[in-house]
């Protein structure tokens, strides 16, 4: 296995040093483990069984290190710390697993962070020339496993970083530089999301662009490292969809979005208190009546049609008394033996003058 | 939205025109009742067949019908409503105790005591019902005769749209309030979101795990949830507002609606427009639920139950009045004379003063006066008849008259009678026949009987030897009931307010409604042609999530359902717990709605439909069930017939309206159980 750089096809160089103890490991199918002295005085230790890194011990992956991230990424606060660490103690178990046991997260997502962690430092491993590896291909037993990162992909990524990373320096310049959409300098030209033609790990990287995060705070909204985000934006970039922003571009996000949440409380509370002030104002001083003055139910035609029909009703069956009976009714009684009217209309016949005992009727209401 | 500052805006324009609106509140009317009074004759002789029918003689009972019948033919009354209505009353309850055939016979001799009363010919049709489905057919026939007969009788027709307008105004009105606010309570997060964008905008989305993690600090809660709490109160003191200014609920509701629209789907869309089509209708509602008491007392009611009817002496003062007061109006008298006819049928002075009268309305279009005139030229040429023998010049003043009648109205029956009588007493054959055959060819169903007895009083001295006999075959054109009973009354004018007005119409006047509703209508077929291109806040169909365009740009970029769109990005490391949380978020209004919903649709049948997005079958549901409470609570009808009254209750309880509730709760059951799942 060759490690060539693009940029110099003609002059192969050498791989770097883990690079090529883990190459030779997968080549042979070795198992064993291997001591990485690292710059700082530290000293690392990848733990390699079945083409596959099992274990990794780097400063980057310590349980402090897991934690730390799982903060920088939100999913942990300061408060939640000491929670973690009684729990910890109390299962008897590493310090970010003390997170699991604490209930704060769950095994997959401390499974998923611990194994990225790994999978970066080890990566940042493969690809630095200075670093002087020795192995002791003597399989480990009895191991924990923390990660599994296969060999194959551990190599082939760290291959094809080495080879985007000119790209890629291109385009991104560092942790702190600012990308912004290329759609925002036309606000009239309306994106569709569903005509991104990009990738999903592209696609999520250019959700949260939006010319004020810079590469290291893409990083963390997207949970990706910083070379992926770096790639995705540097593919971005070809496409013309993002644009790299100096410190003289203007920032072209709406300003709206930026507005405070407690200024909107405010307006907000203006603007009921106005309302419900206005209101008591118009009642107190009697310039507000929602309902008008009773009186007019008094003249109200529905109402006085209501009143009138027992009346009505009395006077029809009076007429129709009379007609069969040849003699007007001598009782509201015999009306209601009749059928003619209902008990109800007991209160219109008194005032029409027929009442149950018989007197005849004295006309019309 | 800009659109609420505007509507808003006219609202409080609205509402201070409606504190000076006082001055169109005129006053009520009275009461009013229109009476007539039969012939003594007739009135003898309705008291001997009510009392027969009561005693169950049937015999007598035909017997009487049938003089009846000849009484009022006599008298020239083309209706006897007051006898046919007490006998209708009778005849309901003595039908149980006759056989089928023998309830048809006297049914049908019935229907000749008022043929313009449409209800007879139900009674008629019910007999035929009586024998099951062999009387079907039959049954439909006359019930086809009834509807046809409605027009020719507008007082039945008035007090029967009255009462129906006054259950269904109720009725309306509340659908409209409980649609209305289901509305507001589908569509209120849209309305308070759109109302929440002319305030500053704060980020509202949490992206990221260290934005969500910001999200769940107390700070941030308590500021979202008071947040939340304003924008709520403010859209409910905006919805409020109409009513405090004192625009009533039925404006209020219209107003509500107009703010809704913006959000309805495709079948709440067709709801609202149903809305405000009710919002127009309500003062029309209005107006015929008051006609009948408008009309009562009124000259035109009173010259059509002359016409049509009866009428008594103490209306020619009226008739007087009426023709110096209309000079062009032909109907006072025509009245007049045919009072003057029927007080003395065959006095040539009453004759000549009665066609003096008409004379000036011969050419009238209607044909009523001329075929009158013409009658009266008869009548005097039967006055006239000497020794079995016609006056000449009478009979030819006669014919005369009858071809002048036919110029008017051409191929009229009650003209082509005459001119078959009076060409008779001229000893004209030949054109007696032929107006007899054209009076067959223009009679839809001739009646063979009467045609034998017409064409036997062609002949001269038969028509002399009983001249009242003679008289009694002439017949009038039916008169324009609508237009003299409706003499000087506008039917469809604004009523003064509509029931509980203090409460549903505020200071708003009644005439105002029209306006509302057709503007909603309009602002919703605006709505329907642009709606897509303005940016209104919308429900996600997927998540649920309150966006409109411009929030949805600021948050990512995209026109496109934030939370949706975070779900495709979110990071791999994000919490599970925030996920689930979101989930169970939005899982909790769909089991808010799942639970609650079929409650609600089992107590109050078609709300539960409404909330859950089924507008027009809620909206009928409710419609069938307040229809259904108010026939229960109201069981008799508020307008009265006191010229035709029918007796107060006619064999118990109506089954109708319990059936009614009965089927809608069963239904409202049935449609939740079928769509529990949606």
């Amino acid at each position: 296995m060759t490690f060539d750089s693009p940029s110099e096809p003609q002059r192969p160089a050498a791989p770097p040093p883990v690079f090529g103890l883990l190459a030779a490991a997968f080549r042979q199918n070795l198992a064993g483990t291997v001591s990485v002295p690292l710059p700082d005085g530290n000293t690392a230790s990848l733990i390699i069984a079945g083409a596959r890194v099992v274990q990794v011990s780097h400063p980057s992956t310590s349980a402090m290190a897991i934690l730390n991230a799982l903060q920088r990424a939100g999913i942990l606060t300061d408060r939640d710390l000491p929670r973690i660490e009684r729990a910890a103690r109390k299962a008897s178990v590493p310090l970010d697993d003390g997170a699991v046991a604490a209930g704060i997260v769950s095994t997959g997502t401390l499974a998923a962070v611990r194994e990225a962690l790994c999978r970066e430092a080890v990566i940042a491993m493969l690809l630095d020339r200075d670093l002087q590896p020795t192995a002791n291909w003597s399989p480990v037993r009895g191991l924990r496993e923390s990660c599994a990162l296969p060999l194959p992909f551990l190599l082939r990524e760290a291959q094809k970083r080495h080879q985007e990373l000119p790209n890629i320096h291109r385009v991104v310049s560092g942790p702190q530089q600012v990308f912004g959409r290329s759609s925002a300098s036309r606000p009239h030209d309306l994106e569709r999301w569903e005509d991104l033609k990009v990738g999903a790990g592209e696609r999520q990287v250019y959700f949260f662009v939006d010319g004020r995060r810079t590469v290291y705070e893409l990083a963390l909204a997207t949970c990706q490292s910083e070379f992926e985000v770096s790639r995705a934006l540097a593919s971005l970039s070809d496409g013309n969809l993002v644009r790299p922003l100096n410190a003289r571009d203007p920032v072209t996000v709406n300003v709206r979005a930026a507005r405070s949440a407690l200024r909107r409380l405010l307006t907000l509370l203006v603007a009921v208190v106005l309302l419900v002030g206005g209101i008591a104002w118009g009642s107190l001083s009697g310039r507000l009546a929602p309902i008008p003055s009773l009186a007019d139910a008094s003249t109200d035609p529905y109402r006085s049609l209501l009143r009138d029909a027992p009346h009505r009703r009395i006077l029809g069956a009076e007429r129709q008394f009379q007609m069969v009976f040849n003699r007007p009714p001598a009782s509201f009684q015999e009306l209601l033996d009749e059928r003619l009217v209902v008990p109800t209309d007991a209160r219109a016949a008194l005032l029409l003058g027929l009442d149950g005992t018989g007197g005849p009727p004295r006309g019309a209401p | 939205m800009r659109a609420l500052i505007t509507i808003h805006a006219i609202v409080l324009a609205f509402g201070l025109l409606a504190v000076d609106a006082r001055a169109a509140e005129p006053p009520a009317p009275g009461i009013g009742i229109a009476s007539y009074s039969l012939p003594a004759p007739i009135a003898r002789e309705a008291g001997t067949l009510l009392s027969s029918l009561k005693r169950r003689d049937l015999a007598a009972v035909e017997i009487s019908l049938h003089h009846l019948t000849d009484l009022r033919t006599e008298a020239g009354i083309p209706n006897l409503t007051q006898v046919s209505a007490a006998f209708r009353d009778s005849f309901r309850e003595a039908s149980r105790d006759m056989p089928p055939g023998v309830a048809i016979r006297i049914a049908t001799a019935a229907v000749s005591l008022a043929p313009d009363d449409p209800d007879l010919r139900w009674t008629l049709a019910g007999a035929y019902l009586g024998l099951g489905f062999e009387g079907l057919g039959s049954a439909s026939g006359v019930a086809i005769e009834a509807l046809k007969a409605y027009p020719r009788h507008p007082r039945i027709v008035s007090i029967l749209a009255a009462n129906t307008a006054a259950y269904l105004m109720g009725s309306l009105v509340l659908v409209l309030l409980v649609v209305v606010l289901a509305f507001l309570v589908r569509h209120g997060r849209l309305l308070a979101h759109d109302l929440g964008d002319l305030f500053p905008a704060a980020p509202a989305t949490p992206f990221s795990a260290v934005e969500m993690a910001q999200s769940r600090r107390f700070q941030a809660i308590v500021g979202s949830g008071l947040t939340r709490i304003l924008a709520l109160s403010l859209v409910g003191l905006l919805l409020l507002l109409p009513v405090v200014l004192g625009f009533g609920l039925v404006p209020s509701a219209g107003l509500w609606l107009l703010l809704a629209l913006p959000y309805v789907r495709r079948a709440e869309a067709v709801a609202a427009a149903a809305a405000f089509v009710v919002v127009i209708i309500l003062p029309a509602l209005g107006s015929l639920v008051l006609l009948p008491d408008r009309v009562a007392a009124t000259d035109g009611a009173r010259m059509w139950s002359a016409l049509e009817e009866s009428a008594g002496e103490d209306l020619v003062p009226t008739l007087a009045r009426r023709a110096i007061e209309h000079p062009d109006e032909p109907w006072a008298p025509i009245v007049q004379a045919r009072l003057e006819v029927r007080r003395a049928p065959l006095s040539m002075g009453t004759l000549d003063a009665a066609a003096s009268r008409l004379e000036p309305f011969a050419t009238e279009p209607s044909g009523v006066a001329a075929t009158d005139l013409a009658n009266i030229q008869l009548r005097r040429a039967l006055a006239s008849c000497r020794e079995g023998k016609p006056g000449a010049r009478e009979s030819a003043d006669a014919r005369q008259a009858f071809e002048r009648a036919l110029r008017v109205v051409p191929g009229t029956p009650a003209v082509l009678r005459g001119l078959a009588l009076s060409a008779g007493l001229l000893g004209d054959r030949a054109a007696a026949d032929k107006a007899l055959e054209s009076l067959v060819a223009v009679t839809a169903d001739t009646d063979l009987e009467s045609l034998a007895r017409l064409r036997a009083l062609t002949i001269a001295s038969n028509a002399c030897a009983t001249p009242l006999n003679t008289a009694a075959e002439l017949r009038t054109p039916d008169a324009p009931g609508w237009d003299i009973w409706l003499a000087g009354v506008k039917p469809f004018d604004p009523p003064p307010g509509l029931p509980l007005n203090a409460v549903l119409m505020g200071r708003t006047p009644v005439s105002w409604l029209p306006i509302l509703g057709v503007t909603g209508l309009s602002a919703l077929l605006l709505l329907a042609m642009f709606g897509s291109h303005l940016p209104f806040a919308s429900s996600c169909s997927r998540c649920g999530t309150v966006s409109c365009r411009s929030c949805n740009r600021e948050a990512s970029g995209f026109d496109y359902c934030p939370t949706c769109l975070f779900e495709q990005v979110k990071p791999a490391f994000l919490d599970p717990l925030d996920v689930v949380a979101m989930q169970r978020r939005r899982e909790e209004h769909s089991d808010w709605a799942r639970t609650v919903l079929p409650i609600v649709s089992l107590v109050l049948p078609g709300v539960g439909q409404l909330l859950s997005g089924r507008p027009l079958r809620g909206a009928f549901l409710l419609l069938v069930l307040f229809l259904a409470i108010g026939a229960v609570a109201f069981p008799i009808p508020p307008v009265v017939d006191v010229d035709a009254y029918a007796g107060a209750i006619g064999g118990g309880l109506p089954l109708g309206p319990p059936m009614a509730l009965a089927v809608v709760y069963l239904f409202s059951a049935l449609d939740t159980w079928v769509n529990r799942t949606t």
